[in-house]
C-alpha cells in the first residue's frame, strides 16, 4: 500500500509545551505554501506560509488529527498525540498520483474544555486579514461574540450578551485585571500584540474561576518559535477613516535552551469621520511594549514576561452631559451637538490608562501529563478627565490638572494547574489565589477603596469510551472583600465574605464526521465594589447610580447543546444555550429621581433579579470550488429579566455574516493571493425599560479585501487592503454607546503590510 | 552553585519587594481635593420701586448629589405690587469661607445664559435685564411682572444656567451644557 503521507518527525522541541509546527511538502521535497492545515476536533485552521510552515500554538495536551489539503494535492489526514512542542512533516501527494491509502491513526479526539460549544479560534492569518482598530472589533468575526464600543478606539468584548466581570480575558494564560466596571473601559492591549484569539463559550467557572460565567476569551500573543536564530517581524497599518497609523516591531532570538523576545507597538489616530460628519474628540493614541525571556531545563520551561501599556483615549465630546435635559436635547438632534474640525488633539473628556503586567510562568512535563505555575502582578491606573471647568481662579490653579477619576487597581495572582492521565481518563486540578487592592485619588470617588482576597480550587475528569466522552468537574471558591469609604465625613471600613461552588458536566458522542455534545454547568460571582457601594452621577449616561451593600452573589445555571459536522470541504457547527440566573445583578431604574443642583437624575439601583438568556449560534464553512470558499456565521440572542418580564438591556441584536473568499496558491510573483467580499447584516435590538431611545434600525454593511504575499530573501512580505463599510452607509449600532448621539464610522480603507524574516 | 542560588533568591525577593512597594494602601485615606461645586442658588427679590427690603430664597445642596436632599425655599411675592426685581447668586458653600461663583459667570458672560421658566405660564413673566458684550441676554438680573395680583396663586419657577462651549455657540436658545437646573415653588400672596 502506497502511503502518501510520511510522518517523518515528532520530536520534542519543548520550548512552549503546547505548540505544533507542521511542515507541508510535496513528494519532491518542495514546500507547499497555502496548504490548509486543520487541527481536529478543535477545527483550528492554519494556512502554510511561503516556506510550507503552519504553526498552531496554544494546544492543550491530548490526541488530535490533522487534515491537510491544498490545491492540486490529495487531501491527507494524520493523527498524533501532543504532549509537548512538536514538529510534524506532512508530505502531500500530487493529485495525479492515485490515492491508495491514507495513514490514519483511529484515535479518539480529546475535548480540551468542559463546555459543549466548540472552541472558537481566530488564527493568526484570519486575525491578520481582519485586524481592526481595536481588539474587540475583530472578535465580532466569531459567532456569539459582540463588542460594546465607545468610538473607534474603545471596544469592550462581550460574549452571548455578557461582558465585564462575567467574561474574563486571558492575556495568554494570565487573566487581564483591568477595571472592567465601566462600559467604556476597553481591554488594555493593542491589537497588534495579539496573534490569535481563542473563545471558550459557556460557563467555565470550574476551570477559570468565579467570573467565567459567559465563557473565556484568550488573547494569545506572538511567542518565540522553536527555530534557532534571530527572527523578526514589522507590521505597518493605516486607516483612512481617522487618519490612523500603527506600527509594531518584533524581534525573536532563539539560541539553545534560551529564547527572548522584544515587541513594541504604537498607534495614533485622529477624530473619526462618519459618512456625514466628524466625531469630535475621538482621537486616541496607544503604546505598548513586551519583553519576554524563556528558558528550558530538561522537561521544565521557565518564562518571564513584562508588559507595559499606555493609552490616551478621547471620549466623544457629544456624550458629555450636564443633566437629563441635555440628554433629551442631544437625542432630538439629528447631528451631534458638538462639532469641530477633525484633528489629532485629545481634549477632556479623555481616559489616560496605564497597565503593567509582570508574569513568571513555570511549566513541567510530568510523564503523559504536565504541570504549570503562573505568578502574575498587574497594576492598572485609570485616570478619566472630565470636561469640567473650574469656577474659581484659586481652584483652577490648584486642580486643573487633576483627573475626575483616578483609580489604581493592583492585582497579585497565582495559578497552579496539573493534568494527568489517571482514573481511566484525564484528570485536571487547578488552584487559584488572588489579592487585589484598589485606591481612588481623583476629584470624585465613584469607586470606593477596597482590598480583596480570593482562593479557589477546581477538579475535573475526562473519560473516553468508544465513541462516547464525558467530563465532570467541581470547584469551590472563597472571597473576602474589605471596603474603605467616607461615610458622612468619617473614614469607614466594611467587610463582606462569600463562599460558594461551581459544577460542570459534559457528555459527547463522536461518529465522524459528526460530533454531538451536551453540557450543564453552574457558576457564581460575588458582587463588585461598584455594585455594592456606587453612589454618584454617571455623567456619560446622565443617571445616578446607587449600589446595594447587602447584595448576595450572582448565580447562573447553563445548559448547552452542540452539533458539528466536519469533512475536508465542509464544516458546520451549531450551538444552542440557555443561561438561567436565579439572581442576576443589574442596575435597574427605581422610578424615583434624585434632585441635584443640576436637575433631576433618574436613579438606577443595583439589584439581584431572576433573568433568562438564551441563544443559537451557527457557523459553516465550505469549499465551493478549489479556489472559492464560502463562510456563514449567525447569532441570535434573547434575554429577559423575569421579575418584571422585560427585555434585558444591551443584548446584541441578531447578526449574520456571509463571506466569499477566493484564493490561489500563487499568481505570478505573489503567493497566496486572495480576495473576499463580506456582508454583515444586523437586526433591530430589543428596547429595554431603562433605555432612553428606541433601538436603531437594522443595517447591512459590505466589506471587501484583497491581499497576497511574496518572498523576500529568507522571509516574506504580506500586503493587504480592506475597505470597510464599502458603500459609506450611515447607520447606528445597537451596542455602540454613541448610538444616541451619532452614526458609526463611514468608509474606512485599511492598508496592512507585514514583513517577516 | 550556592552563590548562584543565593543571587537568584535575592533577585526574586528584590523584585517582589519592588512590586509591593508600588502598591498603594486602600486602608489609608488618600486626601481628596476640595470639591468644586455649585451648592447654592440664592434668589434675591425686592419690590422694584423699593430696594430697601430684599428677600433671599435659597436652593441649597451642601453635600452635593446624593446624600441629604436639597433644601428648597418657596419664593413669596406679595400681590400688592406687580413689579418685582430679581438677582441671582451662585455659591459654593462646601468650602470655608463660601466661594462666590457669580463673578466668574459675569466675567464669562458671552458663554453663559440664565433661562427662566414659569409654571403655570400665566402666573408671571420674567424679563432678563442684563446682557453680554454681544448684546445677548445674560439673565443674572431680571424683572418679574405678576399677572394676577388680586388673588392667591401657586406655581413654580425653573432657573437654568447654561454654559456654551464657545462664544459663537451662544444664541437666545438653550445650548451647550447645563450647569444649574433648579426649580423653586412660588407662592403669590393676595393683595
Amino acid at each position: 500500500m502506497r502511503i502518501p503521507i510520511l510522518w517523518l518527525a515528532c520530536s520534542a522541541i519543548a520550548l512552549s509545551l503546547q505548540r505544533v509546527e507542521v511542515l507541508v511538502r510535496d513528494s519532491a521535497g518542495a514546500p507547499v505554501p497555502g496548504a490548509r492545515v486543520v487541527v481536529e476536533p478543535l477545527h483550528r485552521t492554519v494556512v502554510a506560509d511561503a516556506q510550507g510552515w503552519a504553526v498552531v500554538s496554544s494546544l492543550p495536551a491530548g490526541r488530535y488529527w490533522l487534515r491537510v489539503h491544498a490545491v492540486g494535492f490529495v487531501p491527507a489526514e494524520v493523527a498524533f498525540t501532543l504532549r509537548r512542542d512538536t514538529v510534524l512533516t506532512v508530505v502531500l501527494a500530487q493529485r495525479v498520483v492515485p490515492l491508495l491509502g491514507v495513514a490514519v491513526e483511529a484515535q479518539r479526539p480529546e475535548l480540551p474544555e468542559v463546555s459543549a460549544s466548540p472552541l472558537l479560534v481566530l488564527t493568526p492569518r484570519e486575525l491578520d486579514r481582519h485586524r481592526g482598530q481595536s481588539l474587540g472589533e475583530v472578535l465580532r468575526e466569531l459567532p456569539g461574540m459582540g463588542v460594546i464600543t465607545t468610538g473607534p478606539g474603545i471596544a469592550k468584548p462581550s460574549l452571548r450578551g455578557l461582558t465585564g466581570e462575567r467574561l474574563p480575558l486571558l492575556n495568554d494564560r494570565l487573566p487581564l485585571y483591568g477595571q472592567t466596571w465601566g462600559a467604556e473601559h476597553a481591554p488594555e492591549l493593542d491589537p497588534l500584540m495579539v496573534e490569535s484569539v481563542e473563545v471558550m463559550r459557556g460557563t467555565a467557572a470550574v476551570r477559570y474561576g468565579t467570573e467565567a460565567l459567559a465563557g473565556v476569551v484568550r488573547l494569545v500573543p506572538a511567542l518565540p518559535g522553536s527555530r534557532p536564530g534571530i527572527h523578526g517581524q514589522v507590521r505597518l497599518e493605516g486607516f483612512s477613516a481617522n487618519r490612523q497609523g500603527a506600527v509594531s516591531v518584533r524581534v525573536d532570538a532563539v539560541q539553545g535552551p534560551w529564547a527572548g523576545q522584544v515587541l513594541l507597538s504604537a498607534r495614533r489616530a485622529a477624530d473619526v469621520m462618519t459618512p456625514q460628519y466628524g466625531l469630535a474628540n475621538t482621537a486616541y493614541e496607544q503604546y505598548m511594549g513586551t519583553a519576554l525571556l524563556r528558558s528550558l531545563f530538561g522537561q521544565t520551561m521557565l518564562r518571564g514576561r513584562l508588559q507595559l501599556y499606555r493609552g490616551r483615549l478621547g471620549v466623544f465630546a457629544g456624550m458629555h452631559l450636564g443633566n437629563l435635559t441635555d440628554l433629551e436635547r442631544a437625542l432630538q438632534s439629528p447631528r451631534p451637538l458638538i462639532q469641530r474640525p477633525v484633528g489629532y488633539e485629545i481634549r477632556p473628556p479623555y481616559q489616560d490608562v496605564w497597565h503593567v503586567v509582570s508574569e513568571l510562568e513555570l511549566q513541567r512535563a510530568l510523564g503523559e501529563g504536565q504541570a504549570s505555575l503562573i505568578l502574575g502582578w498587574q497594576q492598572n491606573r485609570r485616570r478619566e478627565y472630565d470636561a469640567h471647568r473650574f469656577w474659581s481662579d484659586s481652584l483652577r490653579a490648584a486642580l486643573s490638572g487633576r483627573a475626575a477619576y483616578d483609580v489604581t487597581l493592583t492585582s497579585w495572582s497565582l495559578r497552579a494547574e496539573v493534568e494527568q492521565p489517571i482514573f481511566g481518563g484525564r484528570f485536571h486540578a487547578v488552584a487559584d489565589a488572588r489579592r487585589q487592592g484598589s485606591v481612588s485619588e481623583g476629584l470624585e470617588r465613584f469607586v470606593p477603596n477596597f482590598r480583596s482576597y480570593a482562593f479557589g480550587s477546581g477538579l475535573w475528569q475526562q473519560w473516553f469510551w468508544q465513541q462516547w466522552q464525558a467530563s465532570v468537574g467541581f470547584r469551590g471558591d472563597w472571597l473576602e472583600l474589605a471596603v474603605w469609604r467616607s461615610v458622612a465625613g468619617v473614614w469607614t471600613r466594611s467587610q463582606r465574605r462569600w463562599v460558594s461552588a461551581a459544577v460542570a458536566a459534559l457528555l459527547g458522542y463522536v461518529e465522524r464526521p459528526w460530533e454531538l455534545r451536551a453540557s450543564i454547568a453552574s457558576g457564581w460571582r460575588a458582587p463588585t465594589a461598584v455594585e455594592l457601594f456606587a453612589n454618584g452621577v454617571h455623567h456619560g449616561a446622565a443617571i445616578f447610580e446607587v449600589g446595594d451593600s447587602t447584595l448576595a452573589a450572582e448565580r447562573v445555571w447553563t445548559g448547552e447543546l452542540s452539533a458539528s459536522y466536519h469533512t475536508v470541504p465542509w464544516h458546520l457547527e451549531a450551538s444552542a444555550f440557555v443561561h438561567y440566573f436565579p439572581r442576576f445583578l443589574a442596575h435597574l431604574p427605581t422610578g424615583q429621581p434624585v434632585l441635584t443642583i443640576r436637575g433631576a437624575f433618574p436613579v438606577f439601583r443595583y439589584q439581584g433579579v431572576p433573568a433568562l438568556l438564551a441563544g443559537v449560534e451557527f457557523r459553516s464553512e465550505g469549499e465551493l470550488l478549489e479556489w472559492l470558499r464560502g463562510e456563514l456565521t449567525a447569532t441570535v440572542l434573547w434575554g429577559r429579566e423575569l421579575s418584571q418580564r422585560q427585555p434585558l438591556y444591551g443584548i446584541p441584536p441578531p447578526r449574520l455574516r456571509l463571506r466569499m473568499h477566493a484564493h490561489l496558491s500563487s499568481f505570478g510573483p505573489f503567493r497566496l493571493p486572495y480576495a473576499e467580499l463580506t456582508m454583515t447584516a444586523v437586526g433591530k435590538g430589543s428596547r429595554a425599560p431603562l433605555d432612553y431611545a428606541p433601538p436603531p434600525a437594522g443595517y447591512a454593511v459590505w466589506d471587501a479585501a484583497l491581499g497576497a504575499e511574496f518572498p523576500l530573501g529568507h522571509g516574506s512580505i504580506g500586503i493587504s487592503a480592506e475597505v470597510r463599510n464599502l458603500f459609506n452607509r450611515a447607520y447606528r449600532d445597537y451596542n455602540s454607546r454613541l448610538r444616541y448621539f451619532a452614526d458609526e464610522p463611514g468608509r474606512d480603507l485599511i492598508v496592512r503590510l507585514r514583513w517577516e524574516w | 552553585m550556592r552563590y548562584r542560588m543565593h543571587l537568584q533568591g535575592l533577585a526574586v525577593t528584590s523584585a517582589v519587594l519592588l512590586l509591593v512597594g508600588c502598591e498603594k494602601d486602600p486602608a489609608h485615606l488618600h486626601e481628596g481635593h476640595p470639591q468644586e461645586l455649585i451648592t447654592t442658588v440664592l434668589v434675591h427679590v425686592w419690590n422694584e420701586p423699593d430696594s430697601t427690603h430684599v428677600h433671599r430664597f435659597a436652593f441649597r445642596d451642601l453635600d452635593g448629589p446624593g446624600g441629604n436632599p436639597p433644601r428648597v425655599d418657596t419664593i413669596h411675592f406679595h400681590g400688592h405690587d406687580t413689579l418685582w426685581r430679581l438677582r441671582l447668586d451662585f455659591l459654593n458653600e462646601a468650602v470655608s469661607p463660601p466661594d462666590t461663583i457669580t463673578k466668574e459667570i459675569r466675567n464669562e458672560a458671552t458663554t453663559h445664559q440664565v433661562f427662566y421658566d414659569v409654571q403655570p405660564q400665566n402666573l408671571f413673566t420674567v424679563e432678563r435685564l442684563d446682557k453680554d458684550a454681544n448684546g445677548l441676554p445674560l439673565g443674572l438680573e431680571a424683572r418679574v411682572r405678576l399677572q394676577h395680583s388680586h388673588r392667591e396663586a401657586r406655581g413654580s419657577l425653573r432657573i437654568r444656567l447654561m454654559h456654551y462651549h464657545h462664544e459663537g455657540e451662544k444664541t437666545t436658545q438653550p445650548g451647550g451644557e447645563t450647569d444649574v437646573d433648579v426649580t423653586f415653588p412660588v407662592h403669590i400672596l393676595p393683595d
